[in-house]
């Protein structure tokens, strides 16, 4: 017997959007779905952190029904020195 | 391919433009095609037969890298033709020709276009100014890929098959825009979200209308 391909859900969260992934995609393992939650967590990542208005972008993988599998989350922090500031 | 047996073949602007003498000869070679959504012209190295006018169809020519992963390196619309240029000297197909947005399109084989191409050297200007002007518009792509957002490119992607395709509805998934910018599905997702809550375009599944195109005018990058 066949067994069907896991398909999975990547909802994106960046500052106070949150993206909800209604149509999921296929992959063949949990791993390959890992690399692809963190290929694309890094892509939102460059163009959303620099801009500042948020400092994080968190990707939530879900199964089929809808359990959280894992997180991924790329995060900036900009510090200021005194001198900086003077 | 279904062959349709009337056809306004000057739907297309490339093929408008063209002197009417020199139509009248192009014109008997001239059939018009039904293309199919997804449906795959030429892999890449295939030697080609036919170039194509398109109508309100929209042809992608996309690169296929080594890890599987694809790119959109050209687009053909209602303004232009399907390969025609680079494929005058070697007729192989540089990439993947695959329709994009489903409708019909003219289409003329090679060796007929060369006949009479080389005896009009009106029809040649056209073709060479076509020429350039899709060379100039690919090194403006070139460009655009390197240095610009996902959200600027793909305001532009959604400008440029809005323009071709003279339609607001466009018929379009996250997972192929993705694989037209060559960016993951989940970086369309937030910025054709964003874009929708902004007001600029609505979306459905398996489609995307453009709601306020000067808005996305603003937004887009100057490419």
């Amino acid at each position: 017997l066949e067994k069907s391909v896991p398909r999975f859900y990547f909802d994106v969260r960046e500052g106070n959007g949150f993206t909800c992934d209604d149509v999921g995609v296929e992959f063949d393992t949990l791993d390959a779905a890992k690399f692809a939650a963190a290929t694309a967590a890094a892509e939102i990542g460059r163009d959303r952190l620099p801009k500042g208005d948020t400092r994080e972008v968190t990707i939530e993988v879900k199964d089929e029904k809808g359990c959280l599998l894992l997180t991924v989350t790329v995060a900036m922090t900009v510090r200021e020195t005194a001198r900086a500031l003077t | 391919m279904v062959h349709l047996p009337k056809a306004d073949h000057r739907t297309n602007w490339l093929l408008a433009a063209v002197a009417p003498e020199d139509f009248a000869l192009l014109e008997p070679h001239l059939e018009l095609v039904e293309l199919l959504r997804e449906q795959v012209l030429y892999e890449p190295g295939d030697v080609m037969h036919h170039i194509y006018f398109p109508h309100e169809a929209v042809i992608s020519l996309v690169n296929l890298m080594e890890d599987g992963g694809l790119i959109e390196v050209g687009v053909f619309g209602r303004e232009g033709a399907s390969s025609l240029n680079g494929a005058l000297a070697t007729r192989e197909a540089f990439g993947r020709y695959m329709v994009q947005i489903p409708g019909t399109a003219s289409r003329i084989a090679y060796r007929h276009l060369e006949e009479v191409r080389s005896t009009c050297p009106r029809l040649r200007q056209v073709l060479t100014n076509y020429g350039e002007a899709l060379l100039a518009q690919t090194f403006q792509t070139v460009s655009c890929n390197a240095v610009h957002a996902v959200e600027a490119r793909c305001c532009r992607w959604i400008l440029s098959v809005h323009d071709r395709v003279g339609k607001d509805t466009l018929p379009l998934t996250h997972e192929f825009l993705a694989e037209m910018l060559g960016v993951q599905r989940s970086s369309v997702s937030v910025v054709t979200r964003t874009l929708q809550t902004a007001g600029l375009i609505q979306q459905s599944r398996g489609s995307i209308t453009v709601t306020d195109r000067a808005g996305l005018e603003e937004t887009v990058c100057e490419c």
